[in-house]
Protein backbone atom coordinates (compact mmCIF):
# COMPACT_ATOMS: atom_id res chain seq x y z
CA UNK A 1 0.00 0.00 0.00
CA UNK A 2 2.89 2.27 0.76
CA UNK A 3 4.08 2.17 -2.86
CA UNK A 4 0.73 3.15 -4.28
CA UNK A 5 0.28 5.90 -1.77
CA UNK A 6 3.70 7.23 -2.71
CA UNK A 7 2.70 7.14 -6.37
CA UNK A 8 -0.48 8.98 -5.56
CA UNK A 9 1.42 11.60 -3.62
CA UNK A 10 3.93 11.93 -6.46
CA UNK A 11 1.16 12.39 -9.01
CA UNK A 12 -0.42 15.01 -6.82
CA UNK A 13 2.85 16.87 -6.47
CA UNK A 14 3.57 16.73 -10.18
CA UNK A 15 0.18 18.08 -11.12
CA UNK A 16 0.01 20.80 -8.50
CA UNK A 17 1.48 23.83 -10.22
CA UNK A 18 2.97 26.27 -7.81
CA UNK A 19 2.23 24.04 -4.85
CA UNK A 20 2.81 25.01 -1.29
CA UNK A 21 6.55 25.03 -0.61
CA UNK A 22 6.57 26.63 2.82
CA UNK A 23 8.27 25.12 5.82
CA UNK A 24 10.97 23.30 3.86
CA UNK A 25 13.91 22.54 6.12
CA UNK A 26 17.43 21.50 5.17
CA UNK A 27 18.39 17.90 5.90
CA UNK A 28 21.25 17.55 8.32
CA UNK A 29 24.41 15.71 7.28
CA UNK A 30 23.86 12.89 9.72
CA UNK A 31 20.38 12.34 8.31
CA UNK A 32 21.72 12.29 4.74
CA UNK A 33 24.30 9.66 5.57
CA UNK A 34 21.54 7.18 6.28
CA UNK A 35 20.10 7.61 2.79
CA UNK A 36 23.09 6.51 0.71
CA UNK A 37 22.90 3.20 -1.19
CA UNK A 38 19.34 2.41 -0.23
CA UNK A 39 17.86 2.58 -3.72
CA UNK A 40 17.45 -0.21 -6.22
CA UNK A 41 14.66 -2.40 -7.47
CA UNK A 42 13.75 -6.00 -6.72
CA UNK A 43 11.26 -8.05 -8.75
CA UNK A 44 10.07 -11.44 -7.55
CA UNK A 45 8.92 -13.22 -10.71
CA UNK A 46 6.83 -16.22 -11.69
CA UNK A 47 5.60 -16.88 -15.20
CA UNK A 48 5.42 -18.84 -18.43
CA UNK A 49 5.80 -17.93 -22.11
CA UNK A 50 4.37 -19.71 -25.12
CA UNK A 51 5.07 -19.12 -28.77
CA UNK A 52 3.40 -20.98 -31.61
CA UNK A 53 6.27 -20.22 -33.98
CA UNK A 54 9.74 -18.65 -33.90
CA UNK A 55 11.24 -18.04 -37.33
CA UNK A 56 14.66 -16.60 -38.14
CA UNK A 57 14.74 -15.71 -41.79
CA UNK A 58 17.78 -14.88 -43.85
CA UNK A 59 17.92 -16.32 -47.36
CA UNK A 60 16.45 -19.52 -45.96
CA UNK A 61 14.85 -19.90 -42.55
CA UNK A 62 15.32 -21.63 -39.20
CA UNK A 63 11.97 -22.39 -37.65
CA UNK A 64 10.83 -23.66 -34.24
CA UNK A 65 7.17 -24.52 -33.73
CA UNK A 66 5.14 -25.09 -30.58
CA UNK A 67 7.40 -23.50 -27.98
CA UNK A 68 6.70 -23.45 -24.25
CA UNK A 69 9.15 -21.93 -21.76
CA UNK A 70 8.62 -22.06 -18.02
CA UNK A 71 9.45 -24.35 -15.13
CA UNK A 72 10.85 -27.87 -15.53
CA UNK A 73 7.27 -29.17 -15.45
CA UNK A 74 6.67 -28.07 -19.05
CA UNK A 75 8.68 -31.17 -20.03
CA UNK A 76 7.47 -34.72 -19.44
CA UNK A 77 10.66 -35.65 -17.60
CA UNK A 78 10.56 -32.57 -15.39
CA UNK A 79 6.87 -32.99 -14.66
CA UNK A 80 7.41 -36.58 -13.60
CA UNK A 81 10.09 -35.31 -11.19
CA UNK A 82 7.40 -33.17 -9.56
CA UNK A 83 8.31 -29.73 -10.88
CA UNK A 84 5.74 -27.07 -11.79
CA UNK A 85 5.11 -25.45 -15.15
CA UNK A 86 6.05 -21.90 -14.13
CA UNK A 87 9.53 -20.38 -14.08
CA UNK A 88 9.23 -19.20 -10.50
CA UNK A 89 11.01 -18.47 -7.24
CA UNK A 90 13.00 -15.99 -9.33
CA UNK A 91 14.36 -12.82 -7.74
CA UNK A 92 15.69 -10.18 -10.13
CA UNK A 93 17.52 -7.12 -8.77
CA UNK A 94 18.38 -3.96 -10.68
CA UNK A 95 21.07 -1.59 -9.41
CA UNK A 96 22.94 1.36 -10.87
CA UNK A 97 26.14 2.03 -8.96
CA UNK A 98 27.92 5.33 -8.48
CA UNK A 99 29.92 4.86 -11.71
CA UNK A 100 26.77 4.42 -13.77
CA UNK A 101 27.21 0.65 -14.07
CA UNK A 102 23.93 -1.27 -14.41
CA UNK A 103 23.81 -4.70 -12.73
CA UNK A 104 20.90 -7.08 -13.29
CA UNK A 105 21.09 -10.25 -11.19
CA UNK A 106 18.82 -13.31 -11.41
CA UNK A 107 18.92 -15.55 -8.36
CA UNK A 108 16.59 -17.96 -6.59
CA UNK A 109 14.33 -16.56 -3.89
CA UNK A 110 13.66 -19.26 -1.31
CA UNK A 111 15.41 -22.32 -2.75
CA UNK A 112 19.06 -22.67 -3.74
CA UNK A 113 18.35 -23.05 -7.48
CA UNK A 114 15.63 -22.29 -10.03
CA UNK A 115 14.20 -25.06 -12.17
CA UNK A 116 13.58 -24.20 -15.83
CA UNK A 117 12.07 -26.02 -18.77
CA UNK A 118 11.76 -25.69 -22.52
CA UNK A 119 9.89 -27.71 -25.08
CA UNK A 120 9.26 -27.40 -28.82
CA UNK A 121 7.22 -29.54 -31.15
CA UNK A 122 9.47 -29.26 -34.22
CA UNK A 123 12.70 -27.63 -35.33
CA UNK A 124 13.18 -27.31 -39.10
CA UNK A 125 15.38 -25.66 -41.69
CA UNK A 126 13.77 -24.22 -44.80
CA UNK A 127 15.52 -23.32 -48.02
CA UNK A 128 14.75 -20.25 -50.07
CA UNK A 129 12.95 -22.68 -52.39
CA UNK A 130 10.68 -23.74 -49.51
CA UNK A 131 12.27 -27.20 -49.14
CA UNK A 132 12.23 -28.24 -45.51
CA UNK A 133 14.58 -30.39 -43.45
CA UNK A 134 13.44 -31.57 -40.04
CA UNK A 135 16.16 -31.36 -37.38
CA UNK A 136 14.38 -32.25 -34.16
CA UNK A 137 10.94 -33.28 -33.08
CA UNK A 138 9.53 -33.18 -29.54
CA UNK A 139 12.60 -31.37 -28.26
CA UNK A 140 12.55 -31.05 -24.48
CA UNK A 141 15.10 -29.78 -21.97
CA UNK A 142 15.02 -28.95 -18.29
CA UNK A 143 17.60 -28.00 -15.74
CA UNK A 144 18.56 -25.63 -12.97
CA UNK A 145 19.72 -22.04 -12.85
CA UNK A 146 21.82 -20.90 -9.92
CA UNK A 147 22.41 -17.34 -11.05
CA UNK A 148 22.82 -14.97 -13.97
CA UNK A 149 24.76 -11.74 -13.45
CA UNK A 150 24.57 -9.23 -16.28
CA UNK A 151 26.58 -6.02 -16.16
CA UNK A 152 26.33 -3.14 -18.61
CA UNK A 153 29.93 -1.96 -18.48
CA UNK A 154 30.89 1.72 -18.33
CA UNK A 155 32.31 3.20 -21.54
CA UNK A 156 36.04 3.18 -22.14
CA UNK A 157 38.06 6.37 -21.70
CA UNK A 158 37.59 7.16 -25.39
CA UNK A 159 33.81 6.83 -25.02
CA UNK A 160 33.49 3.51 -26.86
CA UNK A 161 31.12 0.89 -25.48
CA UNK A 162 32.51 -2.03 -23.50
CA UNK A 163 29.32 -4.00 -23.95
CA UNK A 164 27.58 -6.39 -21.62
CA UNK A 165 29.24 -9.01 -19.44
CA UNK A 166 27.31 -12.10 -18.38
CA UNK A 167 28.23 -14.66 -15.76
CA UNK A 168 25.92 -17.64 -15.36
CA UNK A 169 25.83 -20.94 -13.49
CA UNK A 170 23.35 -23.48 -14.80
CA UNK A 171 22.69 -27.10 -15.69
CA UNK A 172 20.78 -29.00 -18.34
CA UNK A 173 19.64 -32.06 -16.41
CA UNK A 174 17.83 -33.83 -19.22
CA UNK A 175 17.73 -33.07 -22.95
CA UNK A 176 15.67 -35.28 -25.23
CA UNK A 177 14.55 -35.21 -28.85
CA UNK A 178 12.36 -37.81 -30.47
CA UNK A 179 14.08 -40.31 -32.78
CA UNK A 180 12.50 -40.66 -36.20
CA UNK A 181 13.52 -41.50 -39.75
CA UNK A 182 14.02 -37.82 -40.54
CA UNK A 183 15.43 -36.23 -37.40
CA UNK A 184 18.27 -36.22 -34.90
CA UNK A 185 17.29 -38.09 -31.74
CA UNK A 186 18.76 -37.39 -28.31
CA UNK A 187 18.33 -39.33 -25.08
CA UNK A 188 19.66 -38.36 -21.68
CA UNK A 189 21.51 -35.23 -22.77
CA UNK A 190 23.13 -33.14 -20.05
CA UNK A 191 25.36 -30.13 -19.40
CA UNK A 192 26.55 -29.98 -15.81
CA UNK A 193 29.36 -28.75 -13.63
CA UNK A 194 32.54 -30.69 -13.23
CA UNK A 195 31.85 -31.50 -9.62
CA UNK A 196 29.01 -33.79 -8.60
CA UNK A 197 25.79 -31.78 -8.53
CA UNK A 198 27.80 -28.77 -9.70
CA UNK A 199 26.84 -26.12 -12.20
CA UNK A 200 28.26 -25.41 -15.61
CA UNK A 201 29.83 -21.95 -15.81
CA UNK A 202 29.72 -19.44 -18.67
CA UNK A 203 31.53 -16.11 -18.31
CA UNK A 204 31.38 -13.92 -21.43
CA UNK A 205 31.23 -10.38 -22.81
CA UNK A 206 29.32 -9.23 -25.86
CA UNK A 207 30.45 -5.87 -27.20
CA UNK A 208 30.58 -3.79 -30.33
CA UNK A 209 33.88 -3.17 -32.10
CA UNK A 210 34.69 -0.13 -34.16
CA UNK A 211 36.36 -0.46 -37.56
CA UNK A 212 39.68 0.44 -35.95
CA UNK A 213 39.26 -2.22 -33.27
CA UNK A 214 37.83 -5.05 -35.34
CA UNK A 215 40.71 -5.74 -37.71
CA UNK A 216 38.28 -6.27 -40.59
CA UNK A 217 37.94 -2.64 -41.56
CA UNK A 218 34.37 -2.10 -40.43
CA UNK A 219 32.18 -1.99 -37.38
CA UNK A 220 31.09 -5.35 -36.01
CA UNK A 221 30.33 -7.20 -32.77
CA UNK A 222 32.25 -9.82 -30.83
CA UNK A 223 31.48 -12.44 -28.20
CA UNK A 224 34.39 -12.97 -25.85
CA UNK A 225 34.21 -16.24 -23.91
CA UNK A 226 36.34 -15.74 -20.84
CA UNK A 227 35.49 -19.09 -19.33
CA UNK A 228 33.15 -21.97 -20.11
CA UNK A 229 33.48 -25.09 -18.02
CA UNK A 230 31.19 -28.13 -18.05
CA UNK A 231 30.73 -31.83 -18.48
CA UNK A 232 28.62 -32.55 -21.57
CA UNK A 233 27.09 -35.79 -22.74
CA UNK A 234 24.13 -37.87 -23.79
CA UNK A 235 23.21 -41.50 -23.27
CA UNK A 236 22.25 -42.03 -26.90
CA UNK A 237 22.46 -40.07 -30.13
CA UNK A 238 20.57 -41.22 -33.22
CA UNK A 239 20.34 -39.92 -36.75
CA UNK A 240 17.49 -40.98 -38.99
CA UNK A 241 16.35 -43.36 -36.29
CA UNK A 242 19.68 -45.22 -36.21
CA UNK A 243 21.37 -45.15 -32.81
CA UNK A 244 25.03 -44.07 -32.73
CA UNK A 245 25.61 -44.69 -29.02
CA UNK A 246 26.56 -42.55 -26.06
CA UNK A 247 28.58 -39.33 -26.20
CA UNK A 248 30.64 -38.10 -23.24
CA UNK A 249 32.76 -34.95 -23.07
CA UNK A 250 34.36 -34.53 -19.63
CA UNK A 251 36.03 -31.39 -18.33
CA UNK A 252 35.25 -29.22 -21.33
CA UNK A 253 36.91 -25.83 -20.96
CA UNK A 254 36.87 -22.88 -23.32
CA UNK A 255 38.86 -19.79 -22.32
CA UNK A 256 40.14 -16.58 -23.89
CA UNK A 257 38.13 -17.12 -27.05
CA UNK A 258 36.65 -14.34 -29.20
CA UNK A 259 34.01 -14.92 -31.84
CA UNK A 260 33.75 -11.92 -34.15
CA UNK A 261 30.95 -11.49 -36.65
CA UNK A 262 32.33 -10.94 -40.15
CA UNK A 263 29.73 -10.60 -42.84
CA UNK B 1 -8.02 1.89 -2.36
CA UNK B 2 -8.02 5.58 -1.66
CA UNK B 3 -4.54 5.85 -3.12
CA UNK B 4 -5.57 4.26 -6.40
CA UNK B 5 -8.62 6.44 -6.77
CA UNK B 6 -6.57 9.54 -6.10
CA UNK B 7 -4.11 8.58 -8.82
CA UNK B 8 -6.86 8.11 -11.35
CA UNK B 9 -8.76 11.23 -10.43
CA UNK B 10 -5.65 13.39 -10.33
CA UNK B 11 -4.57 12.06 -13.71
CA UNK B 12 -7.97 12.66 -15.19
CA UNK B 13 -8.19 16.19 -13.89
CA UNK B 14 -4.65 16.97 -14.94
CA UNK B 15 -5.28 15.65 -18.41
CA UNK B 16 -8.42 17.64 -18.95
CA UNK B 17 -7.94 20.73 -21.07
CA UNK B 18 -9.76 23.78 -19.90
CA UNK B 19 -13.09 22.63 -21.19
CA UNK B 20 -15.54 25.03 -22.74
CA UNK B 21 -17.67 26.59 -20.07
CA UNK B 22 -19.79 28.79 -22.28
CA UNK B 23 -23.56 28.90 -22.27
CA UNK B 24 -24.05 27.29 -18.90
CA UNK B 25 -27.71 27.42 -17.99
CA UNK B 26 -29.44 26.67 -14.72
CA UNK B 27 -31.42 23.45 -14.59
CA UNK B 28 -34.94 23.60 -13.29
CA UNK B 29 -36.27 20.99 -10.91
CA UNK B 30 -37.94 18.98 -13.64
CA UNK B 31 -34.79 18.60 -15.68
CA UNK B 32 -32.76 17.91 -12.54
CA UNK B 33 -35.05 15.02 -11.76
CA UNK B 34 -34.20 13.34 -15.04
CA UNK B 35 -30.46 13.52 -14.40
CA UNK B 36 -30.32 11.21 -11.41
CA UNK B 37 -28.00 8.25 -11.91
CA UNK B 38 -26.67 9.53 -15.23
CA UNK B 39 -23.55 11.25 -13.92
CA UNK B 40 -20.05 10.71 -15.21
CA UNK B 41 -17.32 12.68 -16.91
CA UNK B 42 -16.38 12.64 -20.58
CA UNK B 43 -13.14 14.32 -21.69
CA UNK B 44 -12.30 14.84 -25.34
CA UNK B 45 -8.54 15.22 -25.41
CA UNK B 46 -5.92 16.57 -27.79
CA UNK B 47 -2.35 16.87 -26.58
CA UNK B 48 1.29 17.06 -27.55
CA UNK B 49 3.75 16.24 -24.78
CA UNK B 50 7.50 16.76 -24.73
CA UNK B 51 9.86 16.07 -21.82
CA UNK B 52 13.48 17.10 -22.01
CA UNK B 53 14.74 14.62 -19.45
CA UNK B 54 13.45 11.91 -17.13
CA UNK B 55 16.03 10.73 -14.60
CA UNK B 56 15.73 7.76 -12.25
CA UNK B 57 18.31 7.95 -9.48
CA UNK B 58 19.67 4.88 -7.74
CA UNK B 59 23.28 5.64 -6.84
CA UNK B 60 23.95 6.56 -10.44
CA UNK B 61 21.24 7.57 -12.89
CA UNK B 62 19.12 6.00 -15.61
CA UNK B 63 18.08 8.86 -17.87
CA UNK B 64 15.61 9.28 -20.73
CA UNK B 65 16.20 12.33 -22.92
CA UNK B 66 14.07 14.10 -25.51
CA UNK B 67 10.85 12.21 -24.81
CA UNK B 68 7.81 13.14 -26.85
CA UNK B 69 4.28 11.78 -27.07
CA UNK B 70 2.18 12.89 -30.01
CA UNK B 71 0.17 11.65 -32.93
CA UNK B 72 1.87 10.01 -35.89
CA UNK B 73 3.77 12.28 -38.30
CA UNK B 74 4.25 15.06 -35.76
CA UNK B 75 0.53 15.72 -35.37
CA UNK B 76 -1.19 16.15 -32.04
CA UNK B 77 -2.26 13.15 -30.04
CA UNK B 78 -5.94 13.72 -30.61
CA UNK B 79 -9.28 12.05 -31.27
CA UNK B 80 -9.18 10.69 -27.70
CA UNK B 81 -12.31 10.37 -25.61
CA UNK B 82 -11.95 9.52 -21.93
CA UNK B 83 -14.96 8.51 -19.89
CA UNK B 84 -14.83 8.38 -16.11
CA UNK B 85 -17.60 6.79 -14.08
CA UNK B 86 -18.19 5.47 -10.60
CA UNK B 87 -20.35 2.44 -11.25
CA UNK B 88 -23.63 1.99 -9.44
CA UNK B 89 -25.32 -1.30 -8.74
CA UNK B 90 -26.63 -3.35 -11.63
CA UNK B 91 -30.00 -1.55 -11.59
CA UNK B 92 -28.41 1.89 -11.75
CA UNK B 93 -25.34 1.47 -13.96
CA UNK B 94 -24.70 4.10 -16.58
CA UNK B 95 -21.14 3.86 -17.86
CA UNK B 96 -19.80 6.20 -20.50
CA UNK B 97 -18.63 3.19 -22.48
CA UNK B 98 -21.35 0.87 -23.68
CA UNK B 99 -19.05 -2.15 -23.57
CA UNK B 100 -15.54 -3.00 -22.39
CA UNK B 101 -12.54 -4.57 -24.12
CA UNK B 102 -13.17 -7.33 -26.62
CA UNK B 103 -16.94 -6.84 -26.44
CA UNK B 104 -16.50 -3.25 -27.59
CA UNK B 105 -14.11 -4.33 -30.38
CA UNK B 106 -16.49 -7.04 -31.57
CA UNK B 107 -19.29 -4.50 -31.70
CA UNK B 108 -17.07 -2.30 -33.86
CA UNK B 109 -16.62 -5.12 -36.38
CA UNK B 110 -13.26 -6.47 -35.25
CA UNK B 111 -12.42 -10.17 -35.19
CA UNK B 112 -11.66 -10.98 -31.56
CA UNK B 113 -12.08 -14.73 -31.76
CA UNK B 114 -8.55 -15.29 -30.45
CA UNK B 115 -8.52 -12.63 -27.78
CA UNK B 116 -7.32 -14.03 -24.47
CA UNK B 117 -9.13 -11.60 -22.23
CA UNK B 118 -10.33 -11.99 -18.65
CA UNK B 119 -13.69 -10.23 -18.40
CA UNK B 120 -13.33 -7.18 -16.19
CA UNK B 121 -15.70 -7.34 -13.24
CA UNK B 122 -17.46 -4.04 -12.50
CA UNK B 123 -19.25 -3.84 -9.16
CA UNK B 124 -21.01 -1.11 -7.23
CA UNK B 125 -18.62 1.70 -6.34
CA UNK B 126 -15.84 0.77 -8.80
CA UNK B 127 -14.15 3.56 -10.74
CA UNK B 128 -14.26 2.82 -14.48
CA UNK B 129 -12.06 4.76 -16.91
CA UNK B 130 -12.42 4.09 -20.62
CA UNK B 131 -10.26 5.36 -23.48
CA UNK B 132 -11.92 5.42 -26.88
CA UNK B 133 -11.65 7.57 -29.97
CA UNK B 134 -14.13 10.26 -30.86
CA UNK B 135 -14.22 9.16 -34.49
CA UNK B 136 -14.64 5.43 -33.88
CA UNK B 137 -11.29 4.71 -35.53
CA UNK B 138 -8.23 3.61 -33.56
CA UNK B 139 -6.20 6.48 -32.07
CA UNK B 140 -2.83 6.99 -33.75
CA UNK B 141 0.16 7.83 -31.53
CA UNK B 142 3.91 8.30 -31.60
CA UNK B 143 6.35 7.84 -28.73
CA UNK B 144 9.90 9.01 -29.32
CA UNK B 145 12.91 8.87 -27.01
CA UNK B 146 16.21 10.41 -28.03
CA UNK B 147 18.39 8.35 -25.71
CA UNK B 148 18.19 6.05 -22.71
CA UNK B 149 21.53 6.09 -20.93
CA UNK B 150 23.35 5.54 -17.65
CA UNK B 151 25.18 8.24 -15.76
CA UNK B 152 27.41 8.50 -12.71
CA UNK B 153 26.45 9.75 -9.28
CA UNK B 154 26.94 13.48 -8.88
CA UNK B 155 25.67 14.22 -12.37
CA UNK B 156 23.48 17.28 -12.65
CA UNK B 157 19.79 16.48 -12.95
CA UNK B 158 18.34 18.40 -15.87
CA UNK B 159 21.67 18.45 -17.70
CA UNK B 160 22.41 14.75 -18.04
CA UNK B 161 23.99 13.85 -21.37
CA UNK B 162 25.39 10.57 -22.57
CA UNK B 163 29.05 10.22 -23.54
CA UNK B 164 27.95 9.47 -27.09
CA UNK B 165 26.08 12.78 -27.15
CA UNK B 166 29.05 14.82 -26.01
CA UNK B 167 28.29 14.73 -22.29
CA UNK B 168 29.99 13.17 -19.31
CA UNK B 169 27.38 10.45 -18.83
CA UNK B 170 27.92 6.76 -19.27
CA UNK B 171 26.75 3.99 -21.54
CA UNK B 172 23.93 4.61 -24.01
CA UNK B 173 21.48 1.71 -23.85
CA UNK B 174 19.01 2.87 -26.51
CA UNK B 175 19.05 5.70 -29.00
CA UNK B 176 16.65 6.98 -31.65
CA UNK B 177 13.67 5.01 -30.36
CA UNK B 178 10.56 5.88 -32.34
CA UNK B 179 7.27 4.02 -31.99
CA UNK B 180 4.21 4.62 -34.16
CA UNK B 181 1.09 2.79 -33.22
CA UNK B 182 -2.64 2.66 -32.72
CA UNK B 183 -4.67 2.46 -29.54
CA UNK B 184 -7.79 0.33 -29.44
CA UNK B 185 -10.02 0.33 -26.40
CA UNK B 186 -8.25 0.72 -23.06
CA UNK B 187 -10.31 0.12 -19.93
CA UNK B 188 -9.22 0.63 -16.34
CA UNK B 189 -11.34 -0.67 -13.48
CA UNK B 190 -10.35 0.33 -9.96
CA UNK B 191 -12.00 -1.94 -7.47
CA UNK B 192 -13.85 -0.25 -4.64
CA UNK B 193 -13.38 -3.09 -2.17
CA UNK B 194 -9.75 -4.07 -2.64
CA UNK B 195 -6.41 -2.45 -3.29
CA UNK B 196 -6.39 -3.34 -6.97
CA UNK B 197 -6.86 -1.99 -10.45
CA UNK B 198 -7.20 -3.88 -13.71
CA UNK B 199 -5.94 -2.50 -17.02
CA UNK B 200 -7.17 -4.09 -20.25
CA UNK B 201 -5.59 -2.64 -23.39
CA UNK B 202 -5.56 -3.29 -27.13
CA UNK B 203 -2.82 -1.59 -29.12
CA UNK B 204 -0.28 -1.95 -31.92
CA UNK B 205 3.25 -0.58 -32.24
CA UNK B 206 5.96 -0.41 -34.85
CA UNK B 207 9.22 1.45 -35.07
CA UNK B 208 12.95 1.20 -34.78
CA UNK B 209 15.66 1.47 -32.19
CA UNK B 210 19.41 1.35 -31.84
CA UNK B 211 21.24 -0.25 -28.91
CA UNK B 212 24.76 1.22 -29.09
CA UNK B 213 26.06 -0.81 -26.14
CA UNK B 214 25.23 -3.98 -28.09
CA UNK B 215 26.20 -2.60 -31.50
CA UNK B 216 22.73 -3.59 -32.67
CA UNK B 217 19.83 -1.86 -34.38
CA UNK B 218 16.52 -3.22 -35.60
CA UNK B 219 13.00 -2.46 -36.73
CA UNK B 220 10.07 -3.98 -34.85
CA UNK B 221 6.33 -4.42 -35.14
CA UNK B 222 3.93 -5.74 -32.52
CA UNK B 223 0.58 -6.78 -33.99
CA UNK B 224 -1.77 -9.77 -34.08
CA UNK B 225 -2.33 -10.68 -37.71
CA UNK B 226 -0.75 -14.15 -37.84
CA UNK B 227 -1.21 -17.55 -36.33
CA UNK B 228 -3.98 -19.42 -34.63
CA UNK B 229 -4.89 -16.57 -32.31
CA UNK B 230 -5.89 -13.48 -34.25
CA UNK B 231 -7.30 -10.60 -32.25
CA UNK B 232 -8.28 -7.07 -33.05
CA UNK B 233 -8.24 -7.33 -36.80
CA UNK B 234 -10.89 -6.02 -39.11
CA UNK B 235 -11.36 -6.89 -42.76
CA UNK B 236 -10.26 -4.29 -45.27
CA UNK B 237 -7.90 -2.47 -42.92
CA UNK B 238 -4.38 -2.86 -41.54
CA UNK B 239 -5.58 -2.54 -37.96
CA UNK B 240 -4.44 -5.35 -35.72
CA UNK B 241 -4.06 -5.18 -31.96
CA UNK B 242 -1.82 -6.92 -29.50
CA UNK B 243 -3.41 -7.38 -26.09
CA UNK B 244 -2.19 -6.64 -22.59
CA UNK B 245 -4.15 -7.14 -19.40
CA UNK B 246 -2.55 -6.38 -16.07
CA UNK B 247 -3.88 -6.56 -12.54
CA UNK B 248 -2.08 -4.21 -10.15
CA UNK B 249 -2.53 -4.60 -6.41
CA UNK B 250 -0.79 -4.22 -3.10
CA UNK B 251 0.82 -7.03 -1.16
CA UNK B 252 0.77 -6.07 2.50
CA UNK B 253 2.96 -8.86 3.86
CA UNK B 254 5.30 -10.00 1.12
CA UNK B 255 7.69 -12.74 2.22
CA UNK B 256 5.93 -12.98 5.57
CA UNK B 257 6.85 -16.20 7.32
CA UNK B 258 9.92 -16.80 5.19
CA UNK B 259 13.60 -16.37 5.78
CA UNK B 260 13.81 -14.03 2.81
CA UNK B 261 15.00 -10.52 3.40
CA UNK B 262 13.36 -8.09 3.30
CA UNK B 263 10.29 -9.89 4.61
CA UNK B 264 6.79 -8.95 5.67
CA UNK B 265 6.90 -5.77 3.60
CA UNK B 266 4.35 -3.84 1.58
CA UNK B 267 5.02 -4.27 -2.12
CA UNK B 268 3.44 -3.70 -5.51
CA UNK B 269 2.09 -6.79 -7.24
CA UNK B 270 1.80 -6.73 -11.03
CA UNK B 271 0.01 -9.76 -12.39
CA UNK B 272 0.34 -9.90 -16.18
CA UNK B 273 -2.81 -11.90 -16.94
CA UNK B 274 -2.06 -11.80 -20.65
CA UNK B 275 0.40 -10.19 -23.01
CA UNK B 276 -0.14 -11.58 -26.45
CA UNK B 277 0.54 -10.73 -30.05
CA UNK B 278 2.89 -11.33 -32.95
CA UNK B 279 6.32 -9.70 -32.77
CA UNK B 280 8.48 -9.05 -35.82
CA UNK B 281 12.13 -7.99 -35.46
CA UNK B 282 13.37 -7.04 -38.90
CA UNK B 283 16.49 -5.54 -40.46
CA UNK B 284 18.51 -6.73 -37.47
CA UNK B 285 21.90 -5.16 -37.83
CA UNK B 286 24.72 -6.23 -35.52
CA UNK B 287 27.79 -4.10 -35.96
CA UNK B 288 28.06 -3.85 -39.70
CA UNK B 289 25.85 -2.31 -42.29
CA UNK B 290 24.25 -5.52 -43.56
CA UNK B 291 21.22 -7.08 -41.92
CA UNK B 292 21.78 -10.53 -40.42
CA UNK B 293 18.13 -11.36 -41.07
CA UNK B 294 14.66 -11.10 -39.59
CA UNK B 295 12.93 -12.79 -36.64
CA UNK B 296 9.20 -13.48 -36.61
CA UNK B 297 7.46 -14.59 -33.42
CA UNK B 298 3.89 -15.77 -33.88
CA UNK B 299 1.30 -16.06 -31.10
CA UNK B 300 3.65 -14.87 -28.40
CA UNK B 301 1.84 -15.19 -25.07
CA UNK B 302 3.27 -14.24 -21.71
CA UNK B 303 1.79 -14.75 -18.26
CA UNK B 304 3.79 -13.41 -15.35
CA UNK B 305 3.23 -12.59 -11.72
CA UNK B 306 5.66 -10.03 -10.30
CA UNK B 307 6.08 -8.47 -6.87
CA UNK B 308 8.08 -5.25 -7.06
CA UNK B 309 9.74 -3.40 -4.19
CA UNK B 310 12.81 -1.39 -3.31
CA UNK B 311 15.89 -2.72 -1.61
Amino acid sequence: MVSLLRFGILATLVTSSGGVLADLKPVADDELSGVVAQAGLTVDYSGQTTLSQFKFENAGAYQVDGITMGGAGVTQAGFSEGYGVNFDDVRVTFDIDSDGVLDVVWQPGISDKIDWGFRADDVTLESSGAKKTALFTNLEAWGFLKEIRRRVNPPAADGSSQGVSTYSEFTIENLTAGASANTVGIEGGYVKGMEPAGFAVLDSTFRPLSAAQSGIGRDTVTLEVHNFAADIGMSNLSIGGVGLGAVTLDNVRVTDTAITLNH
Amino acid sequence: MKGLKKIALVAAVAAAPFAANAELQALNDASMGAVTGQAGVTIDLSANVTIGEIAYEDQGFLAFSDVSISGQGGTDLDDIRLTIDVAGDTTNRDLGTAALGATYLAGAGFDVSGANETAQSVTDGDLVIGLRSQSGLPVDFNLSIGEIFLSKTGSTVGSLQSRANGGTGGTTLVSDLSIDGFLGPIDIVINEESNSLNVNAYFSAEGNLTMPFMGTSLDFELHNRRGATVAGTVAGTDYSFAHAQVDVSVVDSHNAGTALAPNNISALRVNVQDFSGDLDLTNINTGGTESIGNVYMTDLAVRADMVIYGH
